[in-house]
């Protein structure tokens, strides 16, 4: 790992070091939370609820297992785009099924119940785990002169951004960055970096091109909006205090960006340099004259 | 049946009213004390200070465009933040709708907190199986009105002393409850001392009272026809309808007792030094879930009520054991000057 003082420039300072507050990432949490709940909660219907008798042959069991998670990770998959959650559910599931399988365990209800409880728990605290990694890895880097971005937990990622790079800062606070004081800051560069776009499709589909139009060939149509967001290792993701922080970064960029003054005085002083230039060339000139004389 | 006309006709309409307001005045007297105990814990639990702000004013939120949309004033703007929401009317509408609006800006974070609570009561058997008390004078109808609290509370109480803490259910309904506690309080905990209180809400319903007279009249004389009616006809519903507000006041009770008891750990846990100030949160869980193992052992027809009882008791008193070794409350000024002389005694054979 790369030490800080060794990414710094001369004459460079170290403002603020910061990590992504660890409810920042509810959406990861909760897919791990969702597991070890629904995990526990199926146990406890199989063993001590009104219930039992019903749960109490495998094959339904299993299926309920299956199915809930599955709704889950489709709700879940729909509500975020990301089709990788359903099949990261199914996968979890799909290897759960093929331990008590090739096992045996899948013959006895109790060891079957036990094991879904088990295995659960044990999925979910490896998920727990990597999310864990996953936001610790995430390391901001704010000093006098740029902000850093570090990231990665096995790819590394690294980006630089200047203050008087940056044309607009986008602040994002939910209920829960507002209950904790943690928010998600993206500065937004003049090339577009910062901005990730919406697409919804009228009259319904599952169309992602925003150039197509038309469903099941006779209406349709696409809208684009752009909208500030880009990955976490990109923004300031869940950084606390917030609004500290906010007020900090507006202060950097305010202090990088040149005044109406300050523009006026530079002007000026490019002018008078013109002018000693000039003033310097009749002179040497003037002398020249001098010499032929 | 013997009673006079003027105690049926004029004093009896009053007797449940009445009962409701001390009933209420008792729920804003509990709310009083939980901000009070809230504000003592803000600089600690900032996030639990903000987070039971946020669940108070969501229920101030509800109420308000509840208000707006049944009096069809509708909303157009609908904005929530931990420290502040927004409802704004769709229409401008004066006189009795705007007076109704205001009505459930005043009253409305009292009751409907604890109506959620009362629907899903609603759907659990026994709870609600209440039966009034006939009667038409105005000791009856006090009567009445404080047995219908009665039975519903009995009722109440048993389901809660009956929760099986370790089902995930009625875990969900204690949290439920404990959410409520924690909402019904349309006051502000803050580093600002804003003067939002029970005086500012009590102000709130004098200036209901005080600027609209003939609406309240017009209310008061909607009751008096309705309890003339159920006289006539002998139906003893009449308390009843204030009844169903005086359970909703003492499911709000309930639960700011609840609330109290979680400020009242996090209290203790502030003033424990190191690992110890985890100590008030584990006792009740270790204490509960070793109980109901206990009872495995000795069946019980009231393992849950026991178990829960004695948690909480259990819970209690190790927080005020806790207290006395550690700090110097609960100690007298004799034990503290023993203490520092032996202290002192102490320092000076080690040096």
């Amino acid at each position: 790992m790369v030490k800080e003082e060794e990414i710094l420039l001369k004459d460079e300072h170290v403002e603020k070091i910061l990590t992504p507050h660890p409810l920042s990432f509810m959406g990861l949490q909760s897919l791990w939370l969702f597991i070890l709940l629904w995990g526990v909660l199926l146990w406890w219907l199989a063993t001590f609820s009104q219930y039992t008798s019903i749960l109490s042959n495998q094959l339904i069991l299993l299926g309920t297992w299956w199915g809930v998670t599955v709704l889950a990770g489709v709700i879940a998959s729909l509500v975020a785009i990301r089709w990788r959650i359903l099949f990261f559910y199914v996968g979890i599931l799909l290897l759960g099924t093929i331990i008590l399988w090739q096992t045996g365990w899948i013959n006895d209800i109790g060891t079957v119940k036990t094991f879904v409880l088990v295995y659960s728990i044990a999925i979910s605290a490896l998920f727990a785990l990597s999310v864990f990694a996953y936001v610790k890895s995430h390391r901001y880097i704010i000093t006098d002169l740029r902000i850093i971005f570090k990231g990665g937990i096995i790819k590394k990622r690294e980006r630089t951004l200047r203050y008087d790079k940056i044309t607009d800062v986008d602040g994002e606070q939910g209920i829960l960055g507002q209950i904790f004081g943690f928010g998600t800051i993206i500065p937004i560069t003049q090339s577009g970096f910062g901005l990730g776009s919406d697409q919804t499709f009228a009259a319904g589909g599952v169309e992602a091109q925003s150039k197509k139009i038309g469903i099941f060939g006779f209406a349709g149509g696409s809208k684009e909006v752009k909208t500030p967001r880009t990955r976490s290792y990109y923004e300031l993701h869940g950084v606390y205090p917030y609004r500290e922080i906010r007020k900090l970064v507006e202060e950097l960029i305010q202090g990088n960006v040149i005044t109406p003054y300050q523009k006026e005085q530079v002007e000026l002083q490019r002018e008078q340099v013109e002018l000693q230039k000039e003033m310097k060339e009749f002179l040497e000139k003037q002398s020249l004259l001098k010499d032929d004389e | 049946m013997d009673y006079s006309l003027v105690d049926v006709l004029v004093f009896a309409p009053l007797a449940p009213l009445l009962g409701l307001i001390l009933f209420w005045f008792i729920q804003l007297l509990m709310i009083e004390s939980l901000k009070y105990n809230m504000s003592k814990i803000w600089e600690n639990h900032r996030a639990f200070c903000r987070f039971s702000n946020f669940i108070g004013i969501l229920f101030q939120a509800i109420a308000h465009a509840t208000g707006y949309t049944i009096t069809g004033i509708g909303v157009s703007e609908f904005s929530l933040s931990v420290s502040e929401s927004k409802v704004s009317p769709k229409k401008e509408k004066k006189g009795f709708p705007e007076w109704i609006a205001n009505a459930f800006l005043a009253l409305g974070p009292f009751f409907i907190p604890p109506f959620i609570i009362f629907c899903i009561l609603f759907l659990i058997p026994g709870v609600l199986n209440v039966s009034p008390v006939p009667g038409y004078t105005f000791s009856q109808m006090l009567i009445s009105f404080g047995s219908l609290l009665f039975q519903f509370g009995t009722g109440f109480l048993i389901l809660l002393t009956n929760l099986d803490l370790l089902n995930p259910f009625h875990l969900s309904f204690a949290l439920l409850i404990l959410l409520v506690g924690l909402g019904i309080r349309p006051s502000y905990i803050g580093e600002e001392k804003k003067k939002i209180g029970m005086l500012y809400d009590l102000h709130l319903i004098k200036k209901l009272i005080v600027e609209h007279p003939l609406y309240v009249l017009i209310t008061l004389a909607v009751l008096y026809l309705i309890s003339v009616i159920m006289f006539l006809l002998k139906i003893p519903f009449y308390a009843l309808l204030f009844a169903f507000f005086g359970w909703l006041a003492l499911i709000a009770i309930v639960a700011i007792l609840l609330a109290h008891f979680v400020v009242f750990l996090l209290i203790i846990s502030d003033r424990l030094p190191s690992f110890k100030r985890f100590l008030p949160f584990l006792i009740p869980v270790v204490s509960y879930i070793a109980l109901r193992i206990l009872f495995l052992a000795f069946p019980s027809d009231f393992v849950y009520s026991i178990s829960l009882l004695l948690s909480i008791l259990i819970t209690i008193a190790s927080c005020f054991v806790l207290i006395k070794l550690e700090t110097n409350k609960l100690k007298k000024l004799s034990e503290i000057k023993q203490e520092e002389e032996e202290d002192g005694k102490g320092r000076g054979d080690t040096s």
